[in-house]
């Protein structure tokens, strides 16, 4: 079972409350103590409960024997920190991690090897027969030396804020191509199992984002000099998308699965039986969206922004086209009598 | 907080909660009318219980607006703002006692502080604590302790103690890698929760143990994540012991009890959709885990079931074979794909599953499938509009329900 006592907020705030004080040599204050509860996935009421049972003084103590008595607080009742301890499964998730082919971009080969060895006697969460996960073919190969080089470059880049410059070749006609970028984020798409690298391109002075496949990227150097914030950056590529979507058997249930990762308002028009979806996207992510919204099929209308009721008129216009210039023996035109 | 008319937050069974938080994750609104006539929930009262826990674990997002005089609810959250699954906090309000909270903390000092120490020692040491104003018995420390153990919190060998550390011979820098790697593999992996919990816990560690505190800093961005999968994983997991132990479940599938071997779990990346395959003794059954729940591991003997995979070897994902073991339908679709357009190629290479591709002639390309059931394919096949024409056949209605769709589409879009 995954749903642990243990796990409650409440013990994971005493716990960070406790070592902090220990760590910091520090003599809390009682509305301390409280204000650290209210981080706690409760009703206030709940929260201001739970403080006065945690604030009960039985002898000198106070927090179920966690804190004592000091001048002007409470200090740590023990010397020793509360120790950071992995449940079992905790452990066979961590053996599991060890597992995916992933693993080659994050951690090097002897680090692995390090905890594969401490791990040794527990169970792996899972074989990989056991589970089957449906996802297309992917294009990267984790274990490329340059990808895992590159991957380990961007990361430190973001986490330093820091600006790089990129060798990269486009898969269409494999010419190198040089800029200097600011990296944003990794993204992972979960149905490609692939990487791509999001940055601001700086000769395009920080206007629009530019994707680079992590596979295509040859070499990736940290320019040391620049440290810019960006998450600001990535605020201004958002744009937003209003769609329809019939109440019509399981759609409802598909299409919402489909956007589960999308910012959306939604809106359900009883007298029409229709639900008004509004959709904030990232601009890299338009196509992505496109085609979602495609599968849907008739049921889900798009009602702005123009570009992409544009793509869509234009798709339809160029079926009509393919069918009627070159319908295959025994294939009849997608073309339905109106 | 005791009293009975007394609302609380914190739940025993997590199932109290995943209905309504799946469907408020999802659909992103509700109404207490939609969610009664969708059976979601029970009564009014459980109604307004659940959307006051739900505002407890994922504060400042819920918001509330009239819509035809009705209340609705709004969730107003995004997965790309923020980095983190919030849907894991509904995982942090397990319900505990005072005796619980005093224990667990005793007893963690007590270890770390003396490993190795008896029964006795251990009781008499908490006794000294003045834990609690009331006395603890030595039957209640003895009962605790087995549940850490059975937890793997405690090791029970000569005495009591802290399992070993994991990453004692990992250096800082490594810990910080590890960090990292949790990081993104707490958003990918299955039993998504387990990986919150790693990830919380070395996080700990790396301030308590190393007195290191990881740069903050939001370093991924996921597509197809689908956050919503954690309020599965606590019937899932019994499910994978299961499989890997090889043993018989008693689980209820929509209200209904039922009994089997789970042999596999499916998920379908696109969708986010998991299933598990159960053999009941005379079939495999594919079910969506969404709909079962109260899984128990039964202690029958263990048997080897057979991988579904021959079996779904000609299912898009999860469609079975037909009863009467008729041979898979086929499917032929064309595709016009021009040069300059080679992405499409691309993403029909990709995502083609067990399909074939022949290029017929410059910028045509033939696919052809065989399926269980065809009907699984159209959404994939409408994502490629413009680009493909599906061939009319008599052993399916694809080209038909595709031409209709179409055909409306032109109305809407005024073609």
């Amino acid at each position: 079972m995954v749903f642990k006592k243990q796990k409650n907020a409440f013990f994971q705030i005493a716990t960070e409350l406790y070592n902090t004080a220990i760590l910091q040599n520090q003599i809390l204050k009682p509305y301390e103590i409280e204000r650290a509860f209210e981080d706690a996935p409760y009703e206030r009421i709940e929260v201001d409960a739970f403080c006065k049972e945690f604030m009960k003084e039985v002898g000198k103590r106070i927090g179920f024997g966690m804190f004592i008595k000091a001048e002007n607080g409470f200090r740590p009742a023990n010397k020793v920190l509360v120790p950071a301890v992995l449940s079992s499964d905790e452990k066979e998730w961590l053996k599991a991690i060890l597992n995916d082919d992933k693993i080659n971009l994050f951690l090097d080969h002897t680090t692995q090897q390090k905890l594969s060895e401490a791990l040794a006697q527990d169970v792996l969460l899972y074989e990989k027969k056991d589970v089957y996960v449906q996802k297309n073919t992917t294009q990267q190969d984790f274990t490329d030396e340059n990808l895992q080089r590159v991957f380990k470059t961007v990361l430190r880049g973001i986490a330093e804020r820091k600006h790089i410059r990129f060798e990269y070749y486009k898969r269409k006609n494999d010419v190198v191509t040089t800029i200097s970028a600011l990296p944003l984020k990794i993204h992972y798409h979960g149905v490609n199992d692939s990487f791509q690298c999001i940055v601001f391109d700086i000769e395009r002075n920080f206007k629009t984002t530019t994707t680079l496949n992590m596979d295509c990227i040859k070499s990736a150097t940290i320019i040391d000099d620049i440290v810019t914030d960006q998450k600001k950056q990535l605020e201004n590529t958002v744009e937003t998308a209003e769609i329809e979507l019939r109440n019509e058997k399981n759609l409802p249930t598909q299409c919402f699965m489909l956007l589960s990762d999308y910012k959306k308002t939604v809106f359900f028009d009883e007298a029409r039986n229709l639900y008004h979806i509004s959709i904030q996207y990232y601009d890299f992510e338009r196509q992505d969206l496109f085609k979602n919204i495609l599968s849907l099929g008739e049921y889900c209308v798009i009602l702005s922004p123009a570009s992409l009721v544009e793509q869509i008129k234009k798709r339809l216009e160029r079926l009509s086209f393919i069918s009627a210039q070159d319908a295959p023996e025994n294939a009849v035109a997608q073309e339905a009598p109106r | 907080m005791n009293g009975k008319e007394c609302f609380q937050t914190a739940i025993r069974e997590y199932e109290t909660i995943r209905p309504y938080l799946r469907f408020m994750y999802l659909y992103g609104c509700c109404t207490k009318k939609y969610m009664t006539d969708k059976g979601l929930t029970t009564s009014a009262r459980k109604f307004e219980e659940d959307t006051r826990r739900t505002r407890a674990i994922i504060p400042n997002r819920i918001d509330e607006m009239l819509v035809s005089r009705r209340k609705s609810l709004r969730v107003n959250v995004s997965a790309l703002d923020i980095d983190e699954n919030y849907l894991a906090a509904s995982y942090f309000i397990r319900a505990f006692t005072d005796y619980d909270f005093a224990l667990h903390f005793a007893i963690l000092f007590i270890l770390a502080e003396t490993p190795g120490i008896r029964l006795e020692a251990l009781v008499k040491r908490i006794d000294g604590m003045a834990l609690h104003d009331k006395t603890i018995s030595k039957n209640t420390i003895k009962r605790f302790l087995s549940e850490m153990i059975m937890e793997g919190l405690v090791v029970k060998s000569n005495g009591y103690s802290l399992p070993p550390d994991p990453f004692a011979k990992l250096s800082d820098e490594e810990i910080l890698a590890l960090i990292t790697a949790v990081d993104f593999y707490r958003n990918v992996l299955m039993v998504s929760i387990l990986g919150e919990y790693a990830y919380s816990s070395l996080i700990h560690y790396a301030s308590s143990s190393r007195r290191h505190k990881p740069p903050d800093v939001s370093i991924f961005m996921f597509r197809y994540r689908h956050l919503e999968r954690i309020v599965d994983d606590d019937t899932l997991l019994p499910l994978i012991h299961c499989i890997r132990t090889q043993k018989k479940t008693r689980y209820k599938y929509n209200e209904k009890k039922r009994e089997g071997f789970p042999c596999q779990i499916r998920y379908d990346t696109f969708y986010g959709r998991q299933y598990v395959v159960i053999h009941d003794g005379k079939q495999y059954n594919i079910l969506p885990i969404t709909n079962i729940s109260e899984v128990t591991v039964l202690c029958d003997n263990a048997r080897e079931c057979p991988k579904p995979d021959t079996f779904l070897r000609h299912s898009w994902f999860v469609s079975q074979p037909q009863k009467n073991e008729k041979p898979a339908v086929k499917v032929r679709a064309w595709f016009y794909i021009d040069k300059d357009i080679h992405y499409i190629l691309e993403r029909l290479q990709r995502e083609k599953r067990h399909g074939s591709i022949t290029n017929v002639s410059e910028g045509k390309y033939l696919f052809e499938i065989g399926l269980n059931d065809p009907h699984e394919i159209l959404p994939w096949l409408r994502s490629f509009l413009g680009y493909v024409v599906i061939e009319k056949s008599d052993e399916h209605d694809l080209y038909e329900r595709y031409s209709a769709s179409v055909s409306r589409m032109r109305e809407i879009y005024g073609i």
